[in-house]
């Protein structure tokens, strides 16, 4: 399965139906407890297929981040899992609840099936150690069969696959520039061949151009091992670029949810179209010397609400729409949207 | 304020700006040529962008024109006044013309100061106005940028981030200067307040008619709001041309594979992108000749050896600095030499 998804839509979404490796349930985080607790992922579900890249978008307060440190229990007080499942299908083709699992469960499945690396990757890697002693450490942990010999070798071998030279092991991390550590980085979280990465805003702190080498690392790693990769970024423009599915998130809750090519050529969820219309690219394309605005800020969901949280400030919003939350379901193939007006029907303004 | 020899705005000339660098310790200085000959000038009522990567300088030209650092060689004339040398008591009384607005618009408002008060900060320091003056004159800027009267009152830590940004832009354009430096002003916020800072951008330029100094690293956003861009790399800036030309016929290898990197919201356009590689050079260590050459994927023998000027080759309005742009033809292609790997800095 190594089709080329880089270029040609029809290519990414026929990936999709395979097996699933990580299916999230109802996932809901509070931060806080009481009648303070912020809500800041609600009844979350999500599945990330064996091979894809989803990517999971939304801005500031979205909790797009929040879910992958609940996914891989990395969420530290006050943030508390209240509810949900995340179902990992192991190798053996057993499942595993990751928010039931235990240390010793979690501690076998991190790095060799599932890693993840964080935004601030470049800040994440050890100083006082060399490059290739951190990514050797990972080995001899999780593939103690190998030898040192062996481990060496699969290091460079993982280097060369982001593109740094060998010669590089010997290297501190401060030697490396941002890109070099950040790929060093997602080096690391893949030298185990994991089924699952998850990869919190990789290349948000890079330049467009090392940005553009990462990403291609990212996808050619989907491509040639297999690996779910589950993105989570706040620039559509990198969505667009690697993506296979999207999950777009609005105040703790998917609003949509689509392949990348349905998204972007019939966004469906108001929000989802005031994102687009925000994109400078966009409104340059239409010839606009002017962005759409989306008026007000992403609320804090204190209360499970009754209303749609996007209502206040969305231009469609009607009185159905502040009564009854919209849940998200089906309009097409691969397309579903949390929204009583869906479509294109009033965005000619 | 009357006289004007020219009538541009601001008029930069070998503008050049090192740092000490290295490490002591080991017994070296070196030099840091953060800015290193740059030539720019802003027409009134002008945006120019300036584009580039993290390290180029961009933001040391908008120091140095602002005279928040003093640059170590060259000139800046602000509305035909030499100010690149002034000392600060000198400098203070021509601050009126130019402010600056910063990208992270938490740290660059006073916590412990209304609202009110640092939008007034800039009439307050030079001691104009009365009191009451002062107060409307902050109340106008509140209403051009968008903010309720009440925030007057208020202090920073109450504000978003988009909210906090506006304050910013009303306490720089509240004494009207004729150009306005926005080091990435709407980079730390998300897209949607983005939009919204941008298009209050455009619309004071409007209604204020100011010149502006357009830092960003997104080319989308430079895109979207200059008449004219400016591409920097390791202080020089390589290009520089209209806004409709850079986008259409980028002639420098860089300029084009900055555009061929930037990710474009649609995933239907399948395009060739071209990754460089090697990493930037140190700006302490610049590679000689070209400082491009190190990861030029169409790089010649000439371009190790000799720097190239930037000048206007096929047309006035389209300067670059590299030796294989021609006249008629225009830049190289970089998509060609793909296969041909570019050499890794040493």
């Amino acid at each position: 399965m190594t089709g080329s998804g880089w270029a040609s839509t029809a290519l990414r979404t026929s990936q999709v139906d395979t097996e699933p490796v990580l299916d999230i349930r109802g996932l809901t985080v509070d931060y806080g407890v009481g009648d303070g607790a912020v809500h800041a992922a609600s009844e979350v579900d999500l599945v990330l297929h064996r091979g894809e890249v989803l990517g999971l978008a939304g801005e500031s307060g979205s909790g797009k981040s929040t879910l992958a440190y609940a996914v891989t229990r990395l969420l530290r007080p006050p943030g508390v899992i209240t509810g949900g499942e995340a179902w990992f299908h192991t190798a053996e083709g057993g499942e595993v609840d990751l928010l039931a699992a235990d240390a010793e469960q979690l501690r076998k499945l991190r790095w060799s099936e599932i890693a993840v690396v964080f935004q601030s990757a470049m800040h994440a890697l050890n100083p006082v150690m060399t490059v290739g002693a951190q990514l050797t450490d990972v080995l001899e942990v999780h593939r103690p069969h190998l030898s040192r010999h062996q481990r060496r070798e699969r290091a460079v071998e993982l280097l060369r696959m982001v593109g740094i030279t060998g010669d590089r092991l010997g290297s501190y991390p401060h030697q490396l520039s941002g890109g070099m550590r950040q790929r060093v980085m997602i080096a690391m979280a893949v030298a185990c061949d994991p089924k699952v990465l998850i990869a919190d805003e990789p290349t948000t702190a890079l330049d467009v151009t090392i940005q553009a080498g990462v990403l291609e690392v990212i996808r050619t790693l989907c491509r040639t091992l297999d690996t779910a990769v589950l993105l989570i970024t706040h620039d559509l423009g990198v969505v667009a670029e690697v993506a296979d599915r999207v999950v777009v998130m609005y105040a703790g809750r998917p609003v949509e949810q689509a392949s990348v090519g349905s998204l972007f050529a019939e966004p469906q969820h108001p929000y989802t179209m005031g994102l687009m219309g925000a994109l400078p690219a966009n409104a340059l394309r239409s010839g606009d010397r002017r962005l759409a605005e989306i008026p007000g800020l992403v609320p804090a969901p204190v209360d499970d609400p009754d209303e749609c949280q996007f209502a206040p400030r969305c231009p469609r919003a009607t009185e159905k729409c502040r009564t009854e939350r919209p849940l998200l379901r089906e309009l097409g193939t691969d397309h579903s949207v949390a929204c009583h007006h869906p479509g294109r029907e009033v965005t000619s303004d | 304020m009357t006289e004007l020899p020219t009538d541009d705005v601001l008029t930069v000339r070998g503008l050049t700006k090192f740092y000490a660098g290295g490490s002591r310790m080991r017994g070296g200085r070196q030099q840091v040529r953060a800015v290193d000959g740059v030539d720019l000038t802003i027409g009134p009522g002008e945006i120019l962008g300036l584009v580039g990567e993290s390290g180029s300088g961009k933001s040391t030209v908008g120091r140095c024109v602002t005279r928040l650092t003093r640059p170590t060689s060259g000139s800046i004339e602000l509305l035909g006044r030499e100010i690149g040398h002034l000392s600060d008591r000198r400098m203070r009384p021509l601050r009126q013309d130019v402010h600056i607005v910063f990208q992270d618009p938490y740290s660059s408002l006073n916590p412990r100061m209304t609202v009110g008060d640092i939008i007034a900060e800039p009439l307050r320091q030079q001691g104009l106005r009365s009191r009451p003056e002062r107060r409307r004159e902050v109340e106008d800027m509140l209403e051009r940028t968008g903010l309720r009267a009440q925030t007057r009152s208020r202090y920073p830590h109450e504000l978003s981030g988009g909210q906090r940004q506006r304050v910013a832009l009303a306490r720089a354009l509240i004494r009207r200067p004729k150009l306005l430096v926005a080091d990435e002003p709407a980079s730390a916020l998300d897209v949607s307040v983005q939009a919204a800072i941008l298009n209050l951008l455009l619309e004071l330029r409007q209604a204020l008619n100011f010149s502006c100094l357009f830092i960003s690293h997104d080319l989308s956003v430079v895109e979207f709001i200059s008449d004219r861009i400016a591409v920097m790399y390791l202080g020089r800036i390589v290009e520089l041309t209209t806004r409709e030309r850079l986008f259409t016929a980028a002639q420098h290898p860089y300029t084009q594979a900055l555009l061929s990197a930037a990710p474009v919201p649609d995933p239907i356009v399948a395009r060739d992108r071209v990754v460089l590689t090697g990493e930037l050079p140190s700006a302490a260590a610049m590679p000689s000749g070209c400082r491009f050459h190190t990861r030029c994927p169409v790089a010649v023998d000439r371009c190790r050896t000799e720097d190239p000027v930037l000048t206007a080759v096929t047309s006035a309005d389209h300067q670059v600095a590299c030796h294989l742009v021609d006249p008629v033809l225009g830049g190289p292609d970089i998509t060609t030499a793909r296969s041909a790997h570019a050499d890794h800095p040493a």
